[in-house]
């Protein structure tokens, strides 16, 4: 019983880590109905920034900043590198996604100049390595960080969408970019701050879950799927379903690790590792049948996604 | 033609196929850099009558393993082709087998070779290794009670099924497998669902840094348990990423004799890779510890032994009959023979253990643990020293002062730290 709470507890931490890869691609695909597949290797490069800025002698926090300061760079660079000009031309979306793969590509080979095939231990910044009992469960103090981290993200992207201009106008932009232009919302700026603002909240995230791994140059393809299952699960546009997939997706990873070990007769392995990532996009595709919108609803749509 | 020769010159080509991305690409690295610095030493003595070796490598997760052959020989014509544990020489032989052209398989290996293919073997097989990893800690240490966590790979796969029947056979009971993903961001749980398990010895056959996350794992929720591992360890890889976790951390390698284990030949290699290779990453991770590039050294030697091979040939003949001929090759790591499949019988097979800043084979009986403590010397003054500082009085004075520490309290000296003062700072010599 303890082991399944352990268990539990840590589906909860990871999943609110997930969450938080997941609002970036929520944000991006809000206002750009674009998959942001550079996500990953923005907060990549961010995490590698710290990592740099520490082993150089700054402060926490000025790596933090450092981290936050490239990802937004290129968060900026994404956008007017490689969106901006492609829908101006009017480009289909399929042009974009692939504009943004070469994104990708670009800053994880630069990456792999700089740091090659080498995987480096994150020195702690925020949160520590330690851990926390409560009662018999013992977990990751960085959990407690990234839970209330990714909570309150969640808390405050509703907000900002619900109850600020700048929301509304991400809201008008992501209803109709044209109509939102007709009223006076500079759709473009607008844009551009979503896609800043996503990649420096996945470095936060990736700043908080470094230390309890460790960084590579592939470190960044494992989030983009990771945000992109829970962004998709919870529903793509949404605050609270990026957090209601990003919670699904780290507690159901948990329970397959736990029902290996449950499982198991001690002579074999039941699962292979690659069988959790069948049983995971297994989910997500029943999850899609079931609710193609997502799990979340977007407010004026039915469960199945139609707008009423 | 003769394979492996250009029409224009007078260069034999070697392939290392190896992974070059992903969790093994660190002893896929090492073993194309021991391999070029093999092909420049041969260049520089001019050891092979005017001819020169091309090491050409190919990177085996970039694609399916019988295309990647076929492509290789296609386009490359090596003589030979190198390859590590688990890789695409091991698991599809086949193109290899049609062409005659022999594999050298440089680490322990999962699969089972091709025998069609001339095959050899410098390393010892997976069921070597895993069965005297699991006879030393059910017979020799009495922990009965083994649970396994290995990579889903191949050799991991293969590994922990060896594992398991060997503890079986040796009336240990294996009380939990699971399966390490490589992309799970914390192993946390895993490392709490083994301790759950009860579990008095755990045996990870992993990657390097897949292992090294497990075993922060373990130590970090405070589980004081034996850990064995597979030869994949011994990567420097591991031991910078794991610190202070690996301490105790125990595996089965070859029983390299100490002449050979602390000769010049061997000393003088080691200066020579770090000089042309070793670039240490980032100020704070750089630490002091054991950096045996077992995959560099291994390919260095499988370069030569094709280099023997192309001597004894001649200039008309077929190297690769020679070299699938080859009994025996004297190299910088060891006396190689070719004799069977098996590299290495499980009696040649040494268990050492991770400790403080360097491997220590001090628990099999007849282990010179003092000729072992004079290896770290070279190891000491060999990677992190310049040669010029090493000659200056002050350096002098600072390697034997470090010796010194180390032979009166080894655990005084806590070499996990980031080493700043007084030691100047590493890098390239």
């Amino acid at each position: 019983m303890d082991v399944a709470a352990q268990f539990l507890v840590a589906g909860i931490g990871l999943g609110s880590l997930y969450a938080l890869f997941a609002y970036g691609v929520s944000l991006v695909w809000s206002v750009s109905r674009t998959l942001n597949f550079a996500h990953g290797e923005m907060v990549m490069a961010g995490v590698f920034a710290s990592i740099v800025a520490l082993s150089l002698g700054a402060s926490p926090v000025s790596s933090i900043l450092t981290a936050a300061g490239l990802s937004a760079v290129l968060g900026l660079c994404l956008y007017k590198g490689v969106y901006q000009p492609l829908s101006r031309r009017g480009s289909s979306p399929l042009v974009w996604v692939l504009g943004i793969v070469v994104f990708a590509a670009l800053v994880r080979d630069v990456s792999s100049l700089v740091f090659e095939t080498g995987t480096y231990p994150a020195p702690i910044a925020v949160g520590g390595d330690g851990l926390v009992s409560v009662g018999s469960v013992v977990f990751r103090a960085a959990y407690v960080w990234v839970f209330l981290i990714s909570a309150g993200a969640a808390a405050a992207m509703e907000w900002t969408i619900a109850r600020t201009s700048f929301g509304r106008a991400v809201r008008a932009t992501a209803a109709s970019r044209e109509t939102a232009e007709l009223m006076g919302i500079h759709t473009e700026k607008v844009t551009a701050l979503v896609f800043v603002a996503a990649a420096v909240l996945g470095t936060l995230a990736g700043i908080l879950i470094a230390p309890l791994t460790f960084v590579s140059v592939s470190f960044g393809w494992v989030l983009t799927m990771k945000g992109f299952t829970a962004a998709v699960l919870g529903g793509l546009g949404r605050g609270k379903g990026a957090l209601v997939g990003g919670l699904l997706l780290g507690v159901f990873e948990q329970l397959l690790t736990l029902g290996e070990f449950a499982a198991s007769d001690g002579a074999s392995h039941l699962f292979a590792a690659g069988y959790r990532d069948a049983a995971i996009f297994l989910l997500l595709i029943l999850v899609l049948v079931w609710r193609p919108s997502g799990l979340v609803p977007a407010l004026g749509t039915d469960t199945r996604g139609t707008k009423r | 033609m003769i394979y492996g020769c250009s029409r224009d010159s007078d260069e034999l080509t070697v392939a290392v196929v190896a992974p070059l991305s992903g969790e093994n690409a660190s002893s896929g690295v090492k073993a194309v850099e021991g391999a070029r610095l093999a092909a420049e030493s041969l260049a520089a003595r001019e050891a092979m009558g005017g001819r020169k070796i091309r090491i050409v490598s190919r990177d085996e997760r970039k694609a399916n393993p019988a295309s990647l052959l076929s492509d290789l020989v296609r386009r490359d014509r090596p003589v030979a082709v190198i390859g590590l544990s688990s890789s695409a020489v091991v698991s599809a032989s086949g193109p290899l087998a049609r062409e005659g052209i022999p594999a050298l398989v440089i680490w322990g290996s999962a699969g089972k070779l091709d025998v069609k293919a001339p095959v050899l073997r410098l390393g010892p097989s997976n069921a070597a290794l895993s069965e005297r990893v699991s006879r030393w800690l059910v017979t020799a240490r009495g922990l009965k009670r083994v649970a396994i966590a290995a990579s889903s790979d191949e050799k991991g796969s293969d590994g922990a099924k060896a594992v398991s029947r060997a503890v079986s056979r040796l009336h240990g009971d294996v009380v939990a497998s699971v399966s390490i993903d490589p992309d799970a961001l914390d192993m946390t749980t895993v490392a709490q669902g083994l301790q759950s398990s009860g579990a008095d010895a755990l045996v990870i056959w992993a990657p390097p840094r897949a292992a090294a996350r497990l075993c922060l794992a373990v130590r970090a929720i405070g589980w004081d348990v034996q850990i064995a591992g597979s030869d994949d360890l011994v990567d420097p890889e591991f031991r910078v990423l794991a610190g202070g976790s690996s301490d105790g951390v125990a595996l089965a390698l070859p029983d390299i004799s100490p002449q050979r284990w602390l000769g010049p030949a061997l000393r003088d290699w080691l200066g020579d890779y770090h000089r042309r290779f070793t670039v240490l990453p980032i100020a704070d991770q750089r630490t002091l510890v054991t950096a045996l590039p077992y995959s560099a050294i291994t390919a260095y030697d499988a370069v030569n032994a094709v280099a023997d091979a192309a001597r004894r040939a001649g200039k008309k003949g077929d190297i690769r009959a020679e070299l699938a001929k080859t009994k025996s090759f004297d190299g910088v790591l060891n006396d190689y023979r070719f004799v069977s499949r098996e590299a290495f019988e499980v009696e040649d097979l040494r268990i050492s253990r991770f400790y403080n800043f360097s491997l220590l084979s001090d628990v099999d009986e007849g282990a010179d643990v003092a000729e072992q403590i004079a290896f770290y010397k070279v190891q000491v003054s060999g990677f992190f020293l310049s040669d010029e500082y090493l000659e200056s009085e002050e350096g002098r004075e600072l390697s034997e002062r470090v010796l010194e520490d180390v032979l009166n309290d080894p655990d005084s000296v806590d070499f996990f730290k980031p080493y700043r003062h007084p030691l100047p700072a590493p890098g390239k010599i």
